[in-house]
């Protein structure tokens, strides 16, 4: 008898571990983080009490919300975008058979391998007014002849973070691109060229229809990467100058894990997930990956 | 048996059981977070070895760097875990910590807080209880090229006025590319920005907070401060206009590297400089006065013990250890740290390694620090710092910045605190 459920469920047992481990690291931490949020909580003073819904309705009130809110749209939008465009370029080169693509390939993944909190450090550095390599090499190329303190300003401060962003994280959205271009068939290709076609309208009409799926995939994962960027802004410039460039992560983290404010620090988690969630759909609803080999 | 043997047997063992009852005081093993690596905490590491060698207490070191340090004991002590026994922590670090029951109160007497500056005791006291046992202390001192002073025929400046003017006779376009190739004046910015104000706040006659918790920091006094750190960078053009996002690393990184004449720092520069190419041609003085005088903000290290440890005995015994005369001048004479107990300038040793002059200012700066504690200092200081950041790089006028600070943390004490 028990073998015989055993046997009808079986796809169900070899499942059950991994949906187990799922909610353990997702589901009991989402409930948390809703449940957290109907409450004030605030770890250094101790006190914990049901507020119901008053934390959402402080954010509305909470002109730090939307302003590091605003800043997290200019972020992601700027990194991802760039990323994507970048990582197209690139990875149309690399599926090309050049001398040395090899190397290449590798050489390219090497700001991915570098850990984000280094590459915040390294970028402080790079940009740095008085001994910034930046600054010296484009005093070398006569673009400039002063020096520029470039996290002095907040719209520099902010052009930096994005760069350090798109420059760590380009390298794996042309992993992704890359892997979807290998996977069409070259037969497309030399029809292509038989009919005169140029190498711009291959890329349009064969190559970006057919790599939908890896682009959809590529962009949602270099947007979750981007929205919950926390070691990049913190370590280049730690969310200043003033709060030029702190975003909705950020606020969480100091919210939730300094101040322990944990309540509220919730509050605007449950608020990202949503906007997380959000952008998800529409990506799907814009892309229709699933439309690409029809 | 004889009665001298009988006599002699029963003090034998009065000692040993006095002397396993005194052992048995204190545990064998202790955990103490340090703030930083121990390769670059010389002192520290040499007396943890001698505190070993005497207590027979094995000291397990936790190295964290100095910008998680509070991070990452704010997790361990929240889930309330006794994995901690000690740290070194810094003096702002008391009231986020005492607050919430965090800390063991050192238990010093009277007698024991007197040998350290009143200005260090009080910053470590949190309700009339003294919970941090200070390790050294950070005042803020002028450290300048003396050979650059002379070759413009410059004094040492006093004032904050001789300061600007000596600045700007410092600041120099040396090779003519348009570029300042040496800065007359630098202080700290980044994470110790909030220092660096209240330095100029106290200079300038203001506080940070009145009896009832009323942020008063943007006072006259307070916008005085401000607008001095900002007309150095913007009107006179005296200090790098990247000098918000540089630390006391990067400050005294230009100091040596000879790229600033004179900055405000703190120890352990004098170390730095000692062996560095500029032995001998730089010099230290007190800060130049503001309208009401040179009092410095007070910065340093403490050692705290957790109040979840179940080695509390053993871990006080090494917070009152590290914090003994001979602790202090070893951070002294090997790692150039301040002392919080002034005596220690006394010493030969101290003389020995470092010029007369020297003594004499480190000596005169650390009897004059002030630090105020506050409630939620992280959010205030946070709160703070990114104003100030505004008002530096000219997107705000002082007196907004700092009005507007007043007012979000004012919103913040009422929002957390209900004051």
């Amino acid at each position: 008898m028990l073998k015989k459920i055993f046997d009808k469920y079986f796809h169900y047992w070899m499942v059950f571990p991994a949906i187990l481990l799922l909610a353990f690291v997702v589901i009991y931490p989402t409930f948390n983080l809703f449940y957290t949020s109907l409450f004030f909580k605030n770890g250094q003073l101790g006190v914990t009490r049901f507020v119901g819904l008053q934390n959402y309705k402080k954010l509305f009130f909470d002109t730090n919300f939307w302003q590091y809110l605003g800043h997290t749209f200019i972020y992601v939008g700027s990194a991802v975008t760039i990323s994507l465009i970048l990582g197209l370029i690139i990875s149309n080169i690399l599926n090309k058979a050049i001398k040395g693509r090899s190397a290449l390939r590798t050489i390219m993944l090497l700001p991915w391998m570098i850990p984000l909190v280094l590459t915040g450090i390294t970028w402080r550095w790079i940009l740095q007014d008085i001994y910034g390599a930046f600054n010296a090499l484009l005093m070398q190329l006569g673009i400039i002849n002063q020096s520029i303190a470039w996290l002095t300003d907040g719209t520099t401060a902010m052009i930096g973070v994005i760069t350090a962003d798109f420059w760590a994280n380009t390298p794996f959205v042309t992993i992704i691109l890359l892997a979807g271009m290998q996977s069409i068939p070259n037969q497309l290709y030399e029809a292509a060229d038989v009919d005169g076609a140029t190498g711009w309208q291959k890329f349009y009409n064969i190559t970006l229809p057919l790599i939908k799926p890896s682009i959809f995939v590529a962009l949602v994962m270099r947007t979750l990467f981007a929205i919950r960027a926390l070691d990049i802004v913190y370590a280049l410039t730690g969310g200043g100058p003033g709060e030029s460039t702190e975003v909705l992560a950020s606020y969480i983290y100091n919210l939730g894990r300094r101040w322990l404010r944990m309540g509220y620090g919730s509050t605007i988690g449950v608020i990202l997930l949503l906007i997380t969630i959000a952008l998800v759909f529409s990506f799907m609803f814009i892309l229709k990956p699933g439309s690409a080999r029809e | 048996m004889r009665k001298s043997t009988i006599i002699m047997l029963a003090v034998s063992l009065l000692v040993l059981f006095s002397g396993a009852a005194v052992a048995q005081d204190y545990a064998d093993e202790i955990t103490v977070y340090n703030s930083g690596d121990l390769e670059h905490d010389p002192a520290t590491a040499y007396d943890i070895k001698r505190f070993e060698k005497e207590y027979g207490v094995k000291v397990n070191v936790v190295e964290v760097p100095w910008q998680y340090q509070i991070d990452k004991l704010t997790t361990v002590f929240s889930s309330k875990s006794d994995k901690v026994d000690a740290f070194v922590g810094s003096y702002f670090m008391l009231n986020n910590f005492a607050m919430p029951g965090w800390l063991e109160p050192i238990g010093f007497t009277e007698k024991e807080k007197e040998k350290f500056s009143p200005g260090v005791i009080k910053a470590s006291t949190y309700q009339g209880t003294t919970y941090g046992a200070p390790l050294m202390l950070k005042d803020t001192e002028l450290y300048y090229r003396k050979d650059l002073l002379e070759a413009e025929g410059l004094e040492v400046p006093k004032t904050w006025d001789e300061l600007v003017n000596a600045a700007k006779k410092l600041t120099k376009d040396k090779d003519g590319d348009g570029n300042i190739d040496q800065y007359g004046f630098a202080y700290l910015g980044a994470d110790k920005l909030g220092f660096t104000f209240r330095t100029f706040l106290y200079q300038s006659g203001g506080e940070m907070f009145d009896e009832n918790l009323n942020p008063v920091f943007n006072s006259s006094a307070g916008v005085k401060a401000l607008t001095f750190m900002s007309d150095l960078i913007n009107k006179h053009q005296v200090t790098p206009k990247g000098i918000i996002s540089m630390g006391e690393g990067n400050v005294g990184d230009l100091f040596i590297s000879g790229k600033v004449a004179m900055v405000e720092s703190v120890p352990p520069l004098h170390e730095r400089i000692m062996n560095s190419d500029l032995s001998g041609k730089a010099s230290l003085a007190l800060v130049p006065e503001g309208s009401a005088g040179n009092t410095t903000y007070l910065d340093g290290n403490v050692i705290y013990v957790s109040s979840f440890s179940k080695k509390k005995e053993t871990a006080k015994a090494f917070a009152k250890f590290m914090s003994s005369y001979e602790s202090s001048l070893h951070e002294l004479v090997r790692e150039g740290n301040n002392s919080p107990n002034p005596s220690v300038f006394n010493d030969p040793r101290v003389k020995e390694k470092f010029p007369e002059k020297w003594v004499n200012v480190m000596q005169e700066s650390v009897s004059d620090v002030k630090a105020e504690p506050y409630p939620l200092y992280l959010q205030v200081e946070q709160t703070l710092r990114q104003e100030i950041q505004k008002a530096l790089n000219g997107s705000k006028a002082p007196q907004k910045a700092l009005d507007d600070a007043a007012a979000q943390i004012e919103e913040l004490y009422t929002n957390v605190l209900g004051i």
